[in-house]
Protein backbone atom coordinates (compact mmCIF):
# COMPACT_ATOMS: atom_id res chain seq x y z
CA UNK A 1 0.00 0.00 0.00
CA UNK A 2 2.95 1.99 -0.16
CA UNK A 3 1.51 3.72 -3.21
CA UNK A 4 -0.87 5.07 -2.10
CA UNK A 5 0.96 5.85 0.89
CA UNK A 6 3.56 8.12 -1.07
CA UNK A 7 0.33 9.76 -3.21
CA UNK A 8 -1.02 11.33 -0.16
CA UNK A 9 2.50 12.59 0.91
CA UNK A 10 3.25 14.02 -2.57
CA UNK A 11 -0.06 15.60 -2.42
CA UNK A 12 0.14 17.42 0.94
CA UNK A 13 4.05 18.41 0.07
CA UNK A 14 3.07 20.14 -2.84
CA UNK A 15 0.26 22.10 -1.84
CA UNK A 16 3.03 22.96 1.07
CA UNK A 17 0.99 21.19 3.63
CA UNK A 18 3.44 18.54 5.06
CA UNK A 19 4.68 18.48 8.23
CA UNK A 20 8.47 17.92 8.80
CA UNK A 21 7.72 14.15 9.94
CA UNK A 22 6.08 13.55 7.00
CA UNK A 23 8.24 14.66 4.90
CA UNK A 24 10.90 12.44 6.11
CA UNK A 25 8.78 9.73 5.84
CA UNK A 26 8.14 10.42 2.15
CA UNK A 27 12.12 10.80 1.31
CA UNK A 28 12.55 7.69 3.26
CA UNK A 29 9.41 5.76 0.78
CA UNK A 30 10.53 6.89 -1.88
CA UNK A 31 14.31 6.30 -1.16
CA UNK A 32 12.94 2.84 -0.96
CA UNK A 33 10.92 2.39 -3.77
CA UNK A 34 13.15 4.29 -6.73
CA UNK A 35 10.42 3.56 -9.26
CA UNK A 36 7.96 6.17 -7.33
CA UNK A 37 9.95 9.02 -8.10
CA UNK A 38 7.86 8.75 -11.39
CA UNK A 39 4.77 10.02 -9.20
CA UNK A 40 6.93 12.77 -7.64
CA UNK A 41 7.81 14.07 -11.33
CA UNK A 42 4.50 13.74 -13.06
CA UNK A 43 2.84 15.55 -9.48
CA UNK A 44 5.38 18.46 -9.98
CA UNK A 45 4.30 18.75 -13.87
CA UNK A 46 0.71 18.84 -12.64
CA UNK A 47 1.23 21.63 -10.05
CA UNK A 48 2.79 23.80 -12.95
CA UNK A 49 1.43 27.70 -12.80
CA UNK A 50 -0.10 28.58 -15.96
CA UNK A 51 2.55 30.98 -17.46
CA UNK A 52 1.84 34.15 -18.25
CA UNK A 53 1.65 35.64 -21.71
CA UNK A 54 1.71 39.01 -23.25
CA UNK A 55 -1.78 38.19 -24.25
CA UNK A 56 -2.93 38.08 -20.45
CA UNK A 57 -1.28 41.27 -19.70
CA UNK A 58 -3.16 42.76 -22.69
CA UNK A 59 -6.64 40.82 -21.71
CA UNK A 60 -6.27 42.38 -17.57
CA UNK A 61 -6.12 45.81 -19.28
CA UNK A 62 -9.16 45.55 -21.70
CA UNK A 63 -11.12 43.97 -18.64
CA UNK A 64 -9.94 46.76 -16.38
CA UNK A 65 -10.83 49.10 -18.33
CA UNK A 66 -14.37 47.44 -18.81
CA UNK A 67 -14.60 47.44 -14.59
CA UNK A 68 -13.81 50.83 -14.51
CA UNK A 69 -16.23 51.79 -17.03
CA UNK A 70 -18.97 49.83 -15.78
CA UNK A 71 -18.49 51.47 -11.93
CA UNK A 72 -17.01 54.75 -13.01
CA UNK A 73 -19.48 56.85 -11.09
CA UNK A 74 -18.33 55.11 -7.82
CA UNK A 75 -14.33 54.60 -7.94
CA UNK A 76 -13.40 58.25 -7.02
CA UNK A 77 -9.74 58.00 -7.13
CA UNK A 78 -7.84 60.63 -5.46
CA UNK A 79 -5.67 62.01 -8.16
CA UNK A 80 -1.78 60.87 -8.42
CA UNK A 81 -0.29 64.37 -7.72
CA UNK A 82 -2.19 63.74 -4.29
CA UNK A 83 -1.37 60.62 -3.64
CA UNK A 84 -0.30 59.95 0.42
CA UNK A 85 -3.04 62.58 0.90
CA UNK A 86 -6.70 62.13 2.57
CA UNK A 87 -9.64 63.87 2.07
CA UNK A 88 -10.44 66.15 4.95
CA UNK A 89 -12.48 64.29 7.77
CA UNK A 90 -15.25 67.42 7.24
CA UNK A 91 -16.20 66.22 3.85
CA UNK A 92 -15.54 62.95 4.46
CA UNK A 93 -18.04 60.54 4.95
CA UNK A 94 -18.88 58.27 8.56
CA UNK A 95 -16.98 55.44 6.76
CA UNK A 96 -13.81 57.53 6.03
CA UNK A 97 -13.70 59.16 9.34
CA UNK A 98 -13.81 55.77 10.78
CA UNK A 99 -10.95 54.57 8.64
CA UNK A 100 -8.99 57.61 9.45
CA UNK A 101 -9.77 55.94 13.05
CA UNK A 102 -8.83 52.76 12.95
CA UNK A 103 -6.22 52.60 10.28
CA UNK A 104 -3.62 54.82 12.17
CA UNK A 105 -4.79 52.68 15.36
CA UNK A 106 -4.06 49.09 13.52
CA UNK A 107 -0.67 50.88 12.64
CA UNK A 108 0.22 52.08 15.93
CA UNK A 109 -0.80 48.63 17.29
CA UNK A 110 1.19 46.98 14.64
CA UNK A 111 4.45 48.55 15.39
CA UNK A 112 3.76 48.63 19.16
CA UNK A 113 3.61 44.58 18.80
CA UNK A 114 6.56 44.57 16.42
CA UNK A 115 8.57 46.36 19.35
CA UNK A 116 7.73 44.33 21.66
CA UNK A 117 8.75 41.13 20.00
CA UNK A 118 12.35 42.76 19.33
CA UNK A 119 12.37 44.88 22.66
CA UNK A 120 10.99 44.06 26.52
CA UNK A 121 11.06 48.47 26.16
CA UNK A 122 9.06 50.52 23.97
CA UNK A 123 10.98 53.46 24.24
CA UNK A 124 12.14 54.08 20.51
CA UNK A 125 10.92 57.07 19.32
CA UNK A 126 9.01 56.82 15.84
CA UNK A 127 9.46 59.64 13.09
CA UNK A 128 6.67 59.53 10.71
CA UNK A 129 7.65 62.22 7.36
CA UNK A 130 6.06 63.84 4.36
CA UNK A 131 8.44 63.82 1.57
CA UNK A 132 8.07 66.41 -1.28
CA UNK A 133 4.80 67.27 -2.56
CA UNK A 134 3.04 65.14 0.52
CA UNK A 135 1.05 65.40 2.97
CA UNK A 136 -0.01 62.65 5.58
CA UNK A 137 -2.91 62.45 8.03
CA UNK A 138 -2.04 59.81 11.54
CA UNK A 139 -2.88 59.28 14.92
CA UNK A 140 -0.79 59.03 17.72
CA UNK A 141 -0.95 56.52 20.25
CA UNK A 142 -2.71 58.51 22.64
CA UNK A 143 -5.39 58.90 19.68
CA UNK A 144 -4.07 62.74 18.81
CA UNK A 145 -4.28 63.20 15.21
CA UNK A 146 -1.96 64.68 13.22
CA UNK A 147 -1.70 66.34 9.44
CA UNK A 148 1.52 66.77 8.54
CA UNK A 149 2.28 69.15 5.41
CA UNK A 150 5.42 68.82 2.85
CA UNK A 151 8.90 68.08 4.01
CA UNK A 152 8.07 67.85 7.66
CA UNK A 153 8.56 64.79 9.92
CA UNK A 154 7.27 64.03 13.84
CA UNK A 155 8.55 62.29 15.90
CA UNK A 156 7.02 60.44 19.23
CA UNK A 157 7.81 57.58 21.63
CA UNK A 158 5.75 54.64 21.15
CA UNK A 159 5.35 54.60 25.39
CA UNK A 160 4.05 58.04 25.29
CA UNK A 161 0.83 57.61 27.23
CA UNK A 162 2.75 55.61 30.43
CA UNK A 163 4.61 59.57 30.39
CA UNK A 164 3.85 62.32 32.73
CA UNK A 165 4.03 64.50 29.40
CA UNK A 166 3.28 63.58 25.69
CA UNK A 167 5.68 64.99 24.22
CA UNK A 168 6.22 65.60 20.68
CA UNK A 169 8.62 66.50 18.45
CA UNK A 170 7.73 68.89 14.84
CA UNK A 171 9.99 69.84 12.00
CA UNK A 172 8.01 71.22 9.47
CA UNK A 173 4.48 72.55 9.64
CA UNK A 174 1.46 70.13 11.19
CA UNK A 175 -1.94 70.60 12.30
CA UNK A 176 -2.65 68.58 15.79
CA UNK A 177 -6.11 67.45 16.84
CA UNK A 178 -5.39 67.21 20.78
CA UNK A 179 -6.70 63.83 22.43
CA UNK A 180 -8.09 65.77 25.74
CA UNK A 181 -6.04 64.26 28.93
CA UNK A 182 -6.13 66.31 31.65
CA UNK A 183 -3.22 63.99 33.51
CA UNK A 184 -0.41 63.67 30.19
CA UNK A 185 -0.34 67.24 28.98
CA UNK A 186 0.45 67.34 25.15
CA UNK A 187 3.73 69.46 24.39
CA UNK A 188 5.38 69.84 20.96
CA UNK A 189 8.77 70.74 20.46
CA UNK A 190 10.28 72.57 17.55
CA UNK A 191 13.08 74.21 17.08
CA UNK A 192 12.44 77.66 18.52
CA UNK A 193 9.35 77.23 20.04
CA UNK A 194 7.64 74.44 22.50
CA UNK A 195 4.04 74.35 23.42
CA UNK A 196 2.08 73.23 25.95
CA UNK A 197 -1.37 71.44 25.10
CA UNK A 198 -4.56 70.28 27.50
CA UNK A 199 -6.93 68.95 24.76
CA UNK A 200 -7.34 71.14 21.08
CA UNK A 201 -7.05 71.90 17.45
CA UNK A 202 -3.79 73.93 16.30
CA UNK A 203 -1.91 74.29 13.54
CA UNK A 204 2.25 74.86 14.09
CA UNK A 205 4.54 76.06 11.25
CA UNK A 206 8.12 76.12 11.89
CA UNK A 207 10.35 74.89 8.89
CA UNK A 208 14.16 75.09 9.57
CA UNK A 209 15.21 77.36 7.06
CA UNK A 210 12.24 79.74 7.58
CA UNK A 211 12.82 83.19 9.54
CA UNK A 212 8.69 83.06 10.44
CA UNK A 213 7.76 80.20 12.93
CA UNK A 214 3.07 80.48 13.29
CA UNK A 215 1.22 78.83 15.71
CA UNK A 216 -2.38 79.07 14.80
CA UNK A 217 -5.02 77.75 17.48
CA UNK A 218 -8.49 76.98 16.22
CA UNK A 219 -9.93 75.54 19.24
CA UNK A 220 -9.11 75.21 23.01
CA UNK A 221 -6.26 76.59 24.76
CA UNK A 222 -2.46 76.34 24.55
CA UNK A 223 0.58 77.81 26.26
CA UNK A 224 3.44 78.81 24.15
CA UNK A 225 7.34 79.29 25.20
CA UNK A 226 9.85 80.55 22.65
CA UNK A 227 12.77 78.19 23.54
CA UNK A 228 15.91 79.61 25.53
CA UNK A 229 13.89 82.69 26.32
CA UNK A 230 12.28 83.48 29.59
CA UNK A 231 9.38 85.11 28.69
CA UNK A 232 6.52 84.31 30.77
CA UNK A 233 4.13 82.07 28.72
CA UNK A 234 2.14 82.87 26.38
CA UNK A 235 -1.40 82.41 26.54
CA UNK A 236 -3.61 82.07 23.14
CA UNK A 237 -7.25 82.23 22.71
CA UNK A 238 -8.85 80.24 19.92
CA UNK A 239 -8.72 81.82 16.68
CA UNK A 240 -5.62 83.51 17.58
CA UNK A 241 -1.94 83.51 15.79
CA UNK A 242 1.32 83.58 17.24
CA UNK A 243 4.51 84.54 14.62
CA UNK A 244 7.79 84.62 16.00
CA UNK A 245 10.23 86.28 13.47
CA UNK A 246 14.05 85.65 13.94
CA UNK A 247 16.14 87.35 12.17
CA UNK A 248 19.84 86.16 11.79
CA UNK A 249 22.15 87.88 13.09
CA UNK A 250 25.10 88.81 10.54
CA UNK A 251 27.71 86.43 9.98
CA UNK A 252 30.60 88.70 11.78
CA UNK A 253 29.05 89.37 14.66
CA UNK A 254 28.16 86.14 15.60
CA UNK A 255 31.37 84.63 15.12
CA UNK A 256 32.44 87.44 17.24
CA UNK A 257 29.73 86.78 20.20
CA UNK A 258 29.85 82.87 21.21
CA UNK A 259 26.09 83.25 22.44
CA UNK A 260 24.73 85.07 19.53
CA UNK A 261 21.70 87.63 20.51
CA UNK A 262 18.68 86.33 18.52
CA UNK A 263 16.75 89.11 16.94
CA UNK A 264 13.25 88.05 17.85
CA UNK A 265 10.11 89.57 16.74
CA UNK A 266 6.33 88.35 18.20
CA UNK A 267 3.41 89.08 17.03
CA UNK A 268 0.02 87.66 17.98
CA UNK A 269 -2.88 88.34 15.91
CA UNK A 270 -6.12 86.92 15.10
CA UNK A 271 -7.16 84.59 11.85
CA UNK A 272 -9.11 86.45 9.18
CA UNK A 273 -11.06 83.83 7.56
CA UNK A 274 -10.33 84.63 3.58
CA UNK A 275 -13.59 85.06 1.20
CA UNK A 276 -12.89 83.56 -2.02
CA UNK A 277 -16.26 83.50 -3.79
CA UNK A 278 -18.63 82.24 -2.48
CA UNK A 279 -16.46 80.15 0.28
CA UNK A 280 -14.73 81.20 3.51
CA UNK A 281 -11.33 79.89 4.14
CA UNK A 282 -9.24 79.19 6.99
CA UNK A 283 -5.62 80.20 5.57
CA UNK A 284 -3.50 78.72 7.96
CA UNK A 285 -4.69 75.61 8.25
CA UNK A 286 -6.56 74.79 4.38
CA UNK A 287 -3.22 72.69 3.57
CA UNK A 288 -4.80 69.71 5.75
CA UNK A 289 -7.70 70.23 3.92
CA UNK A 290 -5.67 70.05 0.79
CA UNK A 291 -6.54 73.44 -0.41
CA UNK A 292 -3.66 75.88 -1.76
CA UNK A 293 -4.93 78.98 -0.74
CA UNK A 294 -3.42 82.12 -2.69
CA UNK A 295 -4.21 85.71 -1.42
CA UNK A 296 -3.75 88.72 -3.40
CA UNK A 297 0.18 87.59 -3.53
CA UNK A 298 3.06 88.02 -6.60
CA UNK A 299 4.46 85.37 -8.51
CA UNK A 300 7.23 86.10 -6.47
CA UNK A 301 5.71 85.07 -3.10
CA UNK A 302 4.12 82.40 -4.89
CA UNK A 303 7.17 80.57 -5.87
CA UNK A 304 8.29 79.07 -2.61
CA UNK A 305 4.31 77.82 -1.83
CA UNK A 306 4.07 76.09 -4.90
CA UNK A 307 7.42 74.23 -4.96
CA UNK A 308 6.18 72.86 -1.21
CA UNK A 309 3.06 72.34 -2.38
CA UNK A 310 4.17 69.93 -5.21
CA UNK A 311 7.60 69.12 -4.56
CA UNK A 312 9.11 70.56 -7.41
CA UNK A 313 11.42 73.47 -8.54
CA UNK A 314 10.49 76.52 -10.57
CA UNK A 315 12.84 78.70 -12.53
CA UNK A 316 11.46 82.06 -13.87
CA UNK A 317 13.14 83.61 -16.55
CA UNK A 318 10.73 86.51 -17.29
CA UNK A 319 11.11 88.57 -14.11
CA UNK A 320 8.19 90.15 -15.39
CA UNK A 321 5.85 87.35 -14.24
CA UNK A 322 7.18 87.68 -10.85
CA UNK A 323 5.57 90.70 -10.17
CA UNK A 324 2.13 89.66 -11.33
CA UNK A 325 -0.58 88.73 -8.35
CA UNK A 326 -3.09 86.43 -7.76
CA UNK A 327 -5.45 85.10 -5.82
CA UNK A 328 -7.67 82.05 -5.71
CA UNK A 329 -7.95 78.65 -4.19
CA UNK A 330 -7.08 74.98 -5.83
CA UNK A 331 -8.55 71.98 -4.98
CA UNK A 332 -6.83 68.70 -5.66
CA UNK A 333 -5.35 70.30 -8.98
CA UNK A 334 -2.30 69.37 -10.77
CA UNK A 335 0.12 71.50 -11.28
CA UNK A 336 -0.31 71.56 -14.66
CA UNK A 337 -4.14 72.20 -14.13
CA UNK A 338 -3.10 75.00 -11.78
CA UNK A 339 -0.83 76.99 -13.91
CA UNK A 340 -2.90 76.85 -16.25
CA UNK A 341 -5.72 78.29 -14.82
CA UNK A 342 -3.46 80.95 -13.47
CA UNK A 343 -2.69 81.52 -17.21
CA UNK A 344 -6.07 82.66 -17.50
CA UNK A 345 -5.60 85.73 -15.26
CA UNK A 346 -2.05 86.67 -16.54
CA UNK A 347 0.09 86.06 -19.95
CA UNK A 348 2.72 83.61 -19.44
CA UNK A 349 4.51 80.84 -20.64
CA UNK A 350 5.35 77.43 -18.84
CA UNK A 351 6.98 74.48 -19.58
CA UNK A 352 7.16 70.89 -16.96
CA UNK A 353 10.09 68.37 -17.04
CA UNK A 354 9.31 65.94 -14.60
CA UNK A 355 9.97 68.16 -11.12
CA UNK A 356 11.37 71.01 -13.18
CA UNK A 357 9.22 74.13 -14.41
CA UNK A 358 10.39 76.88 -16.12
CA UNK A 359 8.32 79.80 -16.12
CA UNK A 360 9.13 82.07 -19.17
CA UNK B 1 -0.37 33.50 3.89
CA UNK B 2 1.90 33.49 1.55
CA UNK B 3 4.40 36.59 1.29
CA UNK B 4 2.47 37.59 -1.81
CA UNK B 5 -1.42 37.44 0.16
CA UNK B 6 0.55 40.18 2.77
CA UNK B 7 0.99 42.23 0.06
CA UNK B 8 -2.46 42.18 -1.15
CA UNK B 9 -3.27 43.15 2.08
CA UNK B 10 -0.96 46.15 1.92
CA UNK B 11 -2.18 46.81 -1.70
CA UNK B 12 -5.73 47.45 -0.15
CA UNK B 13 -4.82 49.20 3.01
CA UNK B 14 -3.51 51.76 0.37
CA UNK B 15 -6.53 51.71 -1.56
CA UNK B 16 -8.37 52.46 1.72
CA UNK B 17 -6.41 55.41 3.09
CA UNK B 18 -5.05 56.69 -0.22
CA UNK B 19 -8.35 55.53 -2.76
CA UNK B 20 -4.96 55.79 -5.33
CA UNK B 21 -6.09 54.52 -8.62
CA UNK B 22 -2.38 53.08 -8.85
CA UNK B 23 -2.95 50.55 -5.90
CA UNK B 24 -6.53 49.63 -6.85
CA UNK B 25 -5.11 48.46 -10.28
CA UNK B 26 -2.04 47.22 -9.12
CA UNK B 27 -4.96 45.10 -6.64
CA UNK B 28 -7.45 44.04 -9.48
CA UNK B 29 -4.46 42.72 -11.66
CA UNK B 30 -3.42 40.39 -8.79
CA UNK B 31 -6.60 39.25 -8.00
CA UNK B 32 -9.06 39.64 -11.14
CA UNK B 33 -7.70 36.53 -13.56
CA UNK B 34 -8.12 34.07 -10.26
CA UNK B 35 -11.69 35.15 -9.64
CA UNK B 36 -12.81 35.07 -12.94
CA UNK B 37 -10.86 31.55 -13.07
CA UNK B 38 -12.74 30.42 -9.75
CA UNK B 39 -16.15 31.82 -11.04
CA UNK B 40 -15.92 29.97 -14.33
CA UNK B 41 -15.44 26.42 -12.80
CA UNK B 42 -18.82 27.55 -11.36
CA UNK B 43 -20.40 29.02 -14.06
CA UNK B 44 -19.23 27.80 -16.97
CA UNK B 45 -19.38 31.01 -19.04
CA UNK B 46 -16.52 33.19 -19.49
CA UNK B 47 -18.99 36.93 -19.51
CA UNK B 48 -21.00 35.85 -16.48
CA UNK B 49 -17.57 34.98 -14.85
CA UNK B 50 -16.21 38.27 -15.96
CA UNK B 51 -19.27 39.86 -14.14
CA UNK B 52 -19.12 38.05 -11.17
CA UNK B 53 -15.05 39.01 -10.49
CA UNK B 54 -15.83 42.56 -11.88
CA UNK B 55 -18.52 42.71 -8.91
CA UNK B 56 -16.05 41.35 -6.47
CA UNK B 57 -13.46 44.04 -7.24
CA UNK B 58 -16.43 46.97 -7.25
CA UNK B 59 -17.38 45.16 -3.72
CA UNK B 60 -13.61 45.36 -2.12
CA UNK B 61 -13.76 49.07 -3.37
CA UNK B 62 -17.45 49.86 -1.57
CA UNK B 63 -15.90 47.68 1.58
CA UNK B 64 -12.21 48.95 1.53
CA UNK B 65 -12.32 50.47 4.84
CA UNK B 66 -13.88 47.95 6.77
CA UNK B 67 -11.77 45.45 4.94
CA UNK B 68 -8.93 46.53 6.43
CA UNK B 69 -9.53 44.14 8.98
CA UNK B 70 -10.15 41.44 6.89
CA UNK B 71 -7.07 38.92 7.98
CA UNK B 72 -6.60 37.47 4.19
CA UNK B 73 -8.35 39.37 1.38
CA UNK B 74 -7.44 37.14 -1.20
CA UNK B 75 -9.60 34.37 0.38
CA UNK B 76 -12.35 37.20 1.14
CA UNK B 77 -12.24 37.81 -2.35
CA UNK B 78 -12.70 33.85 -3.45
CA UNK B 79 -15.73 33.78 -1.19
CA UNK B 80 -17.00 36.80 -2.04
CA UNK B 81 -16.90 35.20 -5.85
CA UNK B 82 -18.27 31.84 -4.37
CA UNK B 83 -21.64 33.16 -3.31
CA UNK B 84 -21.97 35.72 -6.15
CA UNK B 85 -21.53 32.71 -8.59
CA UNK B 86 -24.26 30.49 -6.58
CA UNK B 87 -26.58 33.78 -6.53
CA UNK B 88 -26.20 33.78 -10.50
CA UNK B 89 -27.01 30.27 -10.53
CA UNK B 90 -29.67 30.70 -8.60
CA UNK B 91 -31.46 32.56 -10.84
CA UNK B 92 -30.84 30.85 -13.51
CA UNK B 93 -32.48 28.00 -12.17
CA UNK B 94 -35.01 29.07 -10.38
CA UNK B 95 -34.17 26.74 -7.58
CA UNK B 96 -34.35 28.19 -3.43
CA UNK B 97 -31.11 26.69 -2.58
CA UNK B 98 -28.34 25.82 -4.61
CA UNK B 99 -25.24 24.21 -2.97
CA UNK B 100 -21.88 23.28 -4.42
CA UNK B 101 -22.79 19.53 -4.58
CA UNK B 102 -25.02 20.15 -7.26
CA UNK B 103 -23.04 21.76 -9.76
CA UNK B 104 -20.53 20.98 -12.25
CA UNK B 105 -17.20 22.18 -12.37
CA UNK B 106 -15.00 23.64 -14.85
CA UNK B 107 -11.48 23.27 -14.84
CA UNK B 108 -9.51 26.28 -17.57
CA UNK B 109 -6.45 24.32 -17.19
CA UNK B 110 -2.68 24.15 -18.87
CA UNK B 111 -2.62 27.62 -20.06
CA UNK B 112 0.64 27.25 -21.69
CA UNK B 113 3.11 27.64 -24.45
CA UNK B 114 2.68 25.84 -27.89
CA UNK B 115 5.34 23.90 -27.68
CA UNK B 116 4.30 22.97 -23.87
CA UNK B 117 0.91 22.31 -25.39
CA UNK B 118 2.09 19.71 -28.20
CA UNK B 119 4.12 17.92 -25.86
CA UNK B 120 1.83 17.64 -23.38
CA UNK B 121 -1.29 17.34 -25.67
CA UNK B 122 -1.77 13.74 -24.35
CA UNK B 123 -0.81 14.23 -20.92
CA UNK B 124 -3.34 17.24 -21.13
CA UNK B 125 -5.81 15.43 -22.52
CA UNK B 126 -6.10 12.85 -20.13
CA UNK B 127 -5.89 15.31 -17.36
CA UNK B 128 -8.88 16.51 -18.11
CA UNK B 129 -10.72 13.90 -18.88
CA UNK B 130 -9.75 12.21 -15.31
CA UNK B 131 -10.92 15.52 -13.61
CA UNK B 132 -13.85 16.31 -15.41
CA UNK B 133 -14.81 13.51 -14.03
CA UNK B 134 -14.14 14.12 -10.47
CA UNK B 135 -16.83 15.05 -8.02
CA UNK B 136 -17.82 18.95 -7.69
CA UNK B 137 -16.54 19.79 -4.14
CA UNK B 138 -12.83 17.32 -4.58
CA UNK B 139 -12.73 19.35 -8.09
CA UNK B 140 -13.04 22.74 -6.52
CA UNK B 141 -10.43 21.91 -3.76
CA UNK B 142 -8.05 20.64 -6.39
CA UNK B 143 -8.30 24.06 -8.34
CA UNK B 144 -8.23 26.12 -5.46
CA UNK B 145 -4.92 24.08 -3.71
CA UNK B 146 -2.96 23.83 -7.08
CA UNK B 147 -4.13 26.79 -9.41
CA UNK B 148 -4.66 29.45 -6.76
CA UNK B 149 -1.65 28.51 -4.41
CA UNK B 150 -4.55 28.71 -1.28
CA UNK B 151 -3.65 26.29 2.01
CA UNK B 152 -5.90 23.92 3.02
CA UNK B 153 -6.95 26.00 5.81
CA UNK B 154 -7.79 28.95 3.38
CA UNK B 155 -9.47 26.64 0.74
CA UNK B 156 -11.37 25.18 3.50
CA UNK B 157 -12.75 28.65 4.65
CA UNK B 158 -13.80 29.27 0.66
CA UNK B 159 -15.43 26.22 0.43
CA UNK B 160 -16.89 25.85 4.63
CA UNK B 161 -15.16 22.76 4.78
CA UNK B 162 -12.77 21.40 7.22
CA UNK B 163 -9.47 21.09 6.61
CA UNK B 164 -9.52 17.17 6.47
CA UNK B 165 -12.46 17.58 4.24
CA UNK B 166 -10.10 19.51 2.18
CA UNK B 167 -6.57 16.70 2.69
CA UNK B 168 -9.11 14.17 1.48
CA UNK B 169 -10.73 15.64 -1.47
CA UNK B 170 -7.51 16.59 -2.58
CA UNK B 171 -5.81 13.51 -2.24
CA UNK B 172 -9.09 11.92 -3.74
CA UNK B 173 -8.10 13.66 -6.76
CA UNK B 174 -4.58 13.29 -7.03
CA UNK B 175 -5.31 9.47 -6.84
CA UNK B 176 -7.88 9.46 -9.32
CA UNK B 177 -5.51 11.13 -11.87
CA UNK B 178 -2.23 9.21 -11.01
CA UNK B 179 -3.78 5.94 -11.09
CA UNK B 180 -5.38 6.96 -14.62
CA UNK B 181 -2.37 7.94 -15.26
CA UNK B 182 -0.78 4.96 -15.01
CA UNK B 183 -3.39 3.25 -16.80
CA UNK B 184 -3.10 5.07 -19.70
CA UNK B 185 0.55 4.99 -19.84
CA UNK B 186 1.29 1.43 -19.05
CA UNK B 187 3.15 2.09 -15.98
CA UNK B 188 2.09 -1.16 -14.89
CA UNK B 189 4.97 -2.13 -12.88
CA UNK B 190 4.19 0.87 -11.27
Amino acid sequence: MYEERITLLLTRKIAGEATADELRELNDLLHKHHDAVYYEEFLKELWHPSADTAQQADKINSQYEKHIARFKDELDFTSPENDGLISPPDRGSLRLKLVLLILPLLLVIGLMLQKVYRAPSNKAFTTIMAGKGMRKQFQLPDGTRVWLNSESQLSYEGDMLNKETRTVKLVGEAYFDVTHNKQHPFIVNTDKISIKVLGTAFNVEAYPNAEKSTTTLIRGSIELSVNNVNYSKIKLKPSEKFDLIEQKVPAKQAAADPDPVRNLTIRLGNITPLQVGDEQYTTETSWKENRLIIQDETFEELVPRLEKWYGIQIKVSDSKVLAYRFTGVFTNEKLGEALKAMQTIKQFNFKIDNNDVTIY
Amino acid sequence: MTPKDYQLNDLLRNVAVFKNEQDYRRLFNALFPCLKGFAFTLLKSEDLAEEVASDVMITIWRKKELLTEVQNIKVYAFVIAKNLSLNVLKQQARHKLISLDDIDVNLAMFERSPEEILMYTELKEKIKEVTEGLPAKCKLVFKLVREDGFSYKEAGEILNISVKTVDAHLVAAVRKITAALKQEFNLSKY
